[in-house]
């Protein structure tokens, strides 16, 4: 099969222009594997990133027709169906480094910043159940996606915020340290600053869905659910976990005229 | 939000280095899976300056994909007697006890850390949860640096050189101890992950560790899934190389003979990622050196790869890597005969020949990915020829090594560990005194 890409490139994000490339991929070939044709057969200079090739290490977000992606999990056919020649660009809302390569540390930063491992005795026992959060590969893509942080570039954001929610509900850690958790995600840059535009959940590759763990962030946190918990909270109880309903769908909800019994 | 890394015009992406600078640190950490995250944790418990430095983020590890669980041992003679037995007649005795009493305090480990023994994601959450204890610990993760070289002089190793994939630079980090954690080597017969290429294994060849039982790779479904020899080391995770560790699925400490048991691996990730990591530490303490990796050394690795970039007439690193995997599918998978051996040996050896002249059209340092295809390539072609010398050489079928021609398994020949040294690039093999420690059950 031919497949045509638009490529965007560029070093360190200056000067970006689009390049296209045509390949022959096989059929059921991703997107990695038309980056990869690419790269071996026609251009060794392209730089992405990729690691395992199968969905599960998180490294090869990218944006096609600006839709964040695991290029890896990505089928190209329907992408090029009709011959369209699909663009694909660097996540969104990071630095570009060259390419397709993006600088996570912003993103790892914030990761870090939210003391991303249980604080437990040793002999706990394990975590009970299975959190949503933890099918999270930390790839970005929400954070790509996120509307709130392209305008607070300080915003948490939904990754570093999913993961804060599943230490929160480790029943195994004091209360001590959850409500230092919780103190810590209620700043003017953490739980509070999303607009719940909801593309995290629509776009997630891994089915988390943080924009409910950050409700559930808002609602827990210091003040009882200062900063807009209710709605949130209530659009959750119209939605639940498992609809991944687009932001429009989200935001029609929450411009619901019962808005008032919420605050 | 920018950071120091993103900006081009700066030199020293982690605000500490000079041009060609070295940095010091007592252990260094070469791998940030399961295993070399395990042994930084270890290392720096017992309160010594302990760093990694990875070609990935610790949490796009292969580890993630180690979903057989954890073994699960209630009894620790039962673990090591199965160890044993699944190991025919190869396993290491000492190595195997080890394991099989580690198992249980892995398991608290793990499940502090917001682990799982089995179920989904254990490799993800275990990776994951180690990754948060190290980021809690404050210890330094390099990024993004691809092992290049270990310095060993005089029979001791003094730290590794690594290129720094970002900032396009070489960098030396001076270490008192050095643990291989840098995983399997599946992308030779081209498994996935795509990262498993066995740089650490290959590299501590290059640099005179012995490696052992090469031959043994186990396969599921058709493809490599874990590679069984790898760099030789005892239960604390020693190598042949004095101040060099090796732990995870790049070492091969016997515990598994011939064959691993399913949970095994991941468990030995752990528990010897543990031990290698605490006696790294012990190291530091009691042989102090003070041996640094030489800048001039630093300064020529770079200059060696430098020359790599926008080499012109060549063969493209992609088309011998996919030659490579091709002929390791036909003829070293897990039936093996002597034909398709002799065969795949000299094709290997034609491969690493052509491999002496390879073409990068890609002249940026900066994140040059064609670069670092070419360096993997060099590893996968080594490691390669390590396997098929073993499998040729060892005239039996014993735990995966399967061979056509020799059907049975012959103890009085080959019970025996194959260890592979480097002799000025040559790949030679010696077959051990035969193994009286390891007689598994059949």
């Amino acid at each position: 099969m031919k497949v045509s890409l638009a490529i965007r490139r560029s070093q360190g994000g200056l000067e970006a222009r689009r390049e296209q490339f045509s390949v022959t991929v096989r059929a059921g070939a991703t997107l990695l594997d038309a980056l990869d044709q690419i790269k071996d057969a026609r251009d060794d200079s392209l730089a992405y990133r990729a690691a395992c090739g199968s969905g599960g290490c998180g490294a090869c977000g990218v944006r096609v027709d600006g839709r964040s992606v695991l290029a890896c999990e990505t089928p190209v056919a329907p992408l090029v169906d009709g011959g369209h020649v699909p663009v694909v660009a660097p996540l969104g809302n990071f630095p570009v480094i060259r390419d397709l390569v993006v600088d996570m540390e912003p993103f790892w930063a914030k990761h870090r910043a939210i003391d991303p491992a249980p604080r437990v005795a040793a002999g706990s026992g394990a975590e009970a159940g299975a959190p949503d959060e933890v099918a999270c590969v930390l790839c970005g893509v929400c954070v790509s996606e996120c509307v709130s942080l392209a305008h607070d570039p300080d915003f948490l954001a939904p990754a570093a915020l999913a993961i804060a929610r599943r230490h929160v509900a480790d029943e195994r850690e004091s209360e001590r340290v959850r409500a230092g958790r919780l103190a810590n995600v209620a700043g003017e840059h953490g739980a509070g600053a999303c607009v719940a535009c909801g593309l995290c959940n629509e776009r997630c590759p891994k089915g988390v869905e943080p924009l409910w763990s950050i409700a559930e962030l808002r609602t827990l946190g210091p003040g009882g659910g200062s900063g807009g918990a209710g709605p949130l909270a209530r659009v959750r109880g119209l939605l639940g976990r498992g609809d991944r309903s687009s932001g429009s769908k989200l935001l029609t909800a929450l411009r619901a005229p019962d808005d008032d019994d919420d605050e | 939000m920018l950071s120091a890394r993103d900006d081009p015009t700066t030199s020293d992406p982690f605000g500490q280095l000079a041009a060609h600078g070295v940095k010091r640190h007592d252990v260094l950490i070469v791998g940030a899976g399961i295993a070399g995250l395990r042994a930084a944790l270890a290392a720096h418990a017992r309160g010594v300056d302990v760093a990694i430095v990875s070609k990935l983020h610790p949490v796009r590890s292969a580890s993630h994909a180690a979903n057989a669980g954890i073994l699960a041992s209630s009894d620790h003679q039962i673990t090591l007697r199965q160890l044993l037995d699944a190991g025919d007649g190869l396993a290491v005795r000492e190595s195997a006890e080890r394991l099989a009493r580690g198992l249980a305090a892995a398991l608290r480990d793990v499940e502090q850390a917001g682990g799982i023994a089995r179920g989904p994601l254990v490799g993800q959450r275990a990776l994951h949860g180690l990754h948060g204890l190290v980021v809690r610990a404050a210890i330094p993760v390099y990024e993004e640096l691809q092992l290049v070289e270990l310095s060993v002089d005089g029979g001791r190793c003094s730290g590794a050189i690594a290129w720094d994939v970002v900032a396009g630079r070489m960098v030396g980090v001076t270490a008192q101890a050095t643990v291989i954690a840098t995983g399997g080597l599946g992308r030779v017969y081209g498994a996935t992950p795509r990262a498993a290429t066995g740089d650490g294994t290959a590299i501590a060849w290059r640099a005179g560790a012995a490696l052992r039982d090469m031959e043994f790779v186990q396969f599921a479904d058709g493809s490599a899934h874990v590679h069984v020899g790898g760099i030789d080391v005892d239960a604390d995770g020693r190598s042949t190389v004095l101040g060099l560790y090796a732990a995870g699925e790049a070492a091969c400490s016997g515990a598994h003979g011939a064959a691993t048991l399913e949970g095994a691996p991941l468990g030995e990730a752990l528990v010897l990622g543990a031990a290698a990591g605490a006696h790294a530490a012990s190291t530091v303490v009691e042989l102090p050196g003070d041996e640094l990796v030489p800048e001039a050394r630093v300064a020529a690795a770079e200059q060696r790869i430098l020359a790599l970039l926008g080499s012109g007439s060549g063969e493209r690193p992609s088309a011998l890597r996919a030659e490579l995997q091709e002929l390791m599918v036909a003829e070293v998978g897990p039936l093996r005969s002597e034909a398709g051996l002799e065969r795949a040996l000299e094709r290997v050896q034609t491969l690493r020949a052509r491999a002496d002249h390879l073409r990068i059209d890609d002249r940026t340092r900066r994140f040059n990915t064609a670069l670092v295809g070419a360096l993997e390539l060099e590893s996968l072609l080594a490691l390669a020829e390590c396997i098929v010398t073993g499998a040729l050489a060892r005239e039996e079928s014993r735990g995966v090594h399967r061979r056509s021609d020799h059907p049975e398994r012959d103890d009085a020949r080959f019970q025996r560990h194959a260890l592979t040294w480097c002799d000025a690039g040559q790949v030679r093999l010696d077959f051990s005194a035969a193994t009286r420690e390891a007689v598994g059950a059949r």
